[in-house]
């Protein structure tokens, strides 16, 4: 074999294995994009699912929130319902003013209590 | 005597944050030397220390940046159970008394709207005044009206024997008077005229149902179609609550010219507006006193309000007052005095006699003559 074929055979295997490995980072390439894609969404889906669980934690958040002011409204009417008999028992109320309170008291206790419901 | 003043609320921009106010200052002015204390108690969290220690030192009429600040600044502090000893009695000026506070109290009651017009406050509000009131009531309080009409309601409507009330009227802030140049000011400000064919018709409130704010809308929408184009409506104020259809018909209003919202002015602001309105009109449906009433009078501006109640009490014959739930009866009145420049100002006139027998001295005098007479009691 002459030089010059040596040369020729050796430049199309250079060729041939630069072609290869061309071809080869292109596929590795396609795969990575692919593959990163996957991620990306897997990621988004990840993302999307934390989002609605938190906006549903907000959501039962604010709803306890409700439900506790809701609660200490009613405590609060209890309160003034229990400060209407000592007040009369001790003589500070008259007995017609402590009625008329207790039917004010049980008008707020109705509100309160409806919107401990709705709560 | 020792009396420990409840300033919690004094940074509010409501009726009960300038009732604090002027009382303090007063009291600082009136009182001897270590016989008044401020404390601050916040039963809710809400207030900032520093809001209220700059608020106090404006009422005590000092910078809160000075050198050597007042005794009562430097001894501001929370209520403790030294402040129960029985020399002493708390001023509780927020609707509130401390649950686990044993001492004697001064409790002042603005109003009992929330038990006789219940559907203009809102559950929340009704149930804290109630519960303040009763446990004031309870421990056997001395109880503090601002007005005859709130005292009256002390007695019917909570059932606090008539020796336990006493009457505390507030006045107007200092700002409140006659003021050279308040036309120019408000047209350079506001843009509103007050000249002798055209003015504007002033009103000033937070913008909520009692403040019965429909009515005067309808009463102005009732009166001449020129007249009420030469003179709108200027309204001062905001806040407020169940106020959503209000405030759409507000801006309804304001659109067709017929009405300017000044959203909330400073004290000199709010007293520049009295000084060039033409009228004041303060068709409230119940008030505990009606500061803007005396307000308005000070500053020399002829008023229109309602004719019972504490509106009619305070107003005495220094203003024109009319059935506020009639718009027709409130439209009359607004025409006849729009149209007569004599009657306004000789109701100008009444009224600024009337506003100066109300002072902030005369007040912090009572409460000071209240406090001795609660030590005494027991």
């Amino acid at each position: 074999m002459t030089p010059f074929g040596l040369a020729l055979i050796a430049g199309l295997v250079a060729a041939a294995t630069a072609g290869a490995l061309a071809a080869g980072l292109v596929v590795l390439g396609r795969a990575q994009r692919r593959h990163r894609r996957l991620l990306d969404a897997r990621i988004d889906e990840l993302a999307r699912v934390q989002h609605e669980q938190a906006l549903a934690a907000d959501h039962r958040a604010d709803a306890l929130g409700r439900r506790v002011e809701a609660l200490e409204r009613l405590a609060r009417v209890d309160s003034i319902l229990g400060l209407i008999g000592v007040g009369e028992r001790a003589g500070r109320l008259a007995p017609d003013a402590a009625r008329r309170l207790e039917r004010a008291a049980l008008r707020l206790r109705a509100e309160a209590s409806a919107d401990e419901r709705a709560a | 005597m020792r009396l420990v003043v409840d300033v919690g609320k004094i940074t509010s921009l409501d009726g009960l944050g300038s009732f604090t106010r002027g009382l303090v200052g007063a009291l600082a002015r009136s009182a001897a030397d270590d016989s008044v204390v401020l404390r601050f108690v916040d039963l809710l969290g809400a207030e900032k220390p520093e809001a209220v220690r700059d608020t106090l030192a404006s009422a005590l009429g000092e910078s809160p940046d000075a050198e050597r600040p007042s005794p009562l600044l430097e001894d501001l502090e929370e209520l403790d159970a030294a402040d129960e000893s029985d020399d002493t009695s708390l001023l509780a000026l927020t609707w509130q008394r401390p649950a686990t506070f044993k001492g004697r109290a001064l409790f002042v009651a603005y109003d009992l709207t929330f038990l006789t017009l219940p559907a203009c406050h809102t559950l929340d509000n009704r149930i804290r005044c109630l519960e303040g009131c009763l446990q004031a009531a309870v421990a056997d309080d001395l109880f503090l009206a601002i007005s005859q009409t709130t005292a009256d309601e002390l007695v019917t409507q909570i059932g606090v024997p008539a020796r336990r009330v006493e009457v505390i009227s507030p006045a107007p802030a200092a700002a409140f008077a006659p003021r050279p140049g308040a036309a120019e000011r408000v047209a350079e400000r506001y843009g509103l005229r007050s000249g002798a064919t055209d003015g504007y018709i002033l009103a000033v409130g937070s913008l909520e149902p009692r403040k019965n704010l429909d009515t005067l809308l309808d009463a102005h929408e009732l009166l001449p179609a020129e007249l009420a184009r030469r003179v709108p409506l200027a309204l001062a104020g905001g806040g407020g609550w169940r106020n959503e259809r209000l405030l759409a018909r507000l801006d309804a209003t304001a659109d067709a010219g017929r009405l300017q919202r000044l959203g909330r002015p400073s004290d000199e602001q709010l007293a520049d507006l009295y000084a060039a309105a033409t009228l004041f009109v303060y068709p409230s449906l119940a008030e505990g006193f009606g500061l803007p009433l005396v307000e308005a009078m000070a500053c020399g501006c002829p008023v229109v309000t309602g004719d019972r109640g504490a509106t009619r009490e305070v107003a005495g014959d220094a203003a024109r007052c009319v059935d506020v739930t009639s718009a027709e009866a409130l439209a009359a009145a607004l025409r006849e005095l729009l149209e007569n420049p004599d009657a306004r100002h000789r109701l100008a006139e009444r009224g600024h006699e009337r506003a100066r027998t109300f002072t902030w001295t005369e007040a912090a005098r009572r409460v000071l003559d209240a406090a001795r007479r609660l030590t005494a009691l027991d």
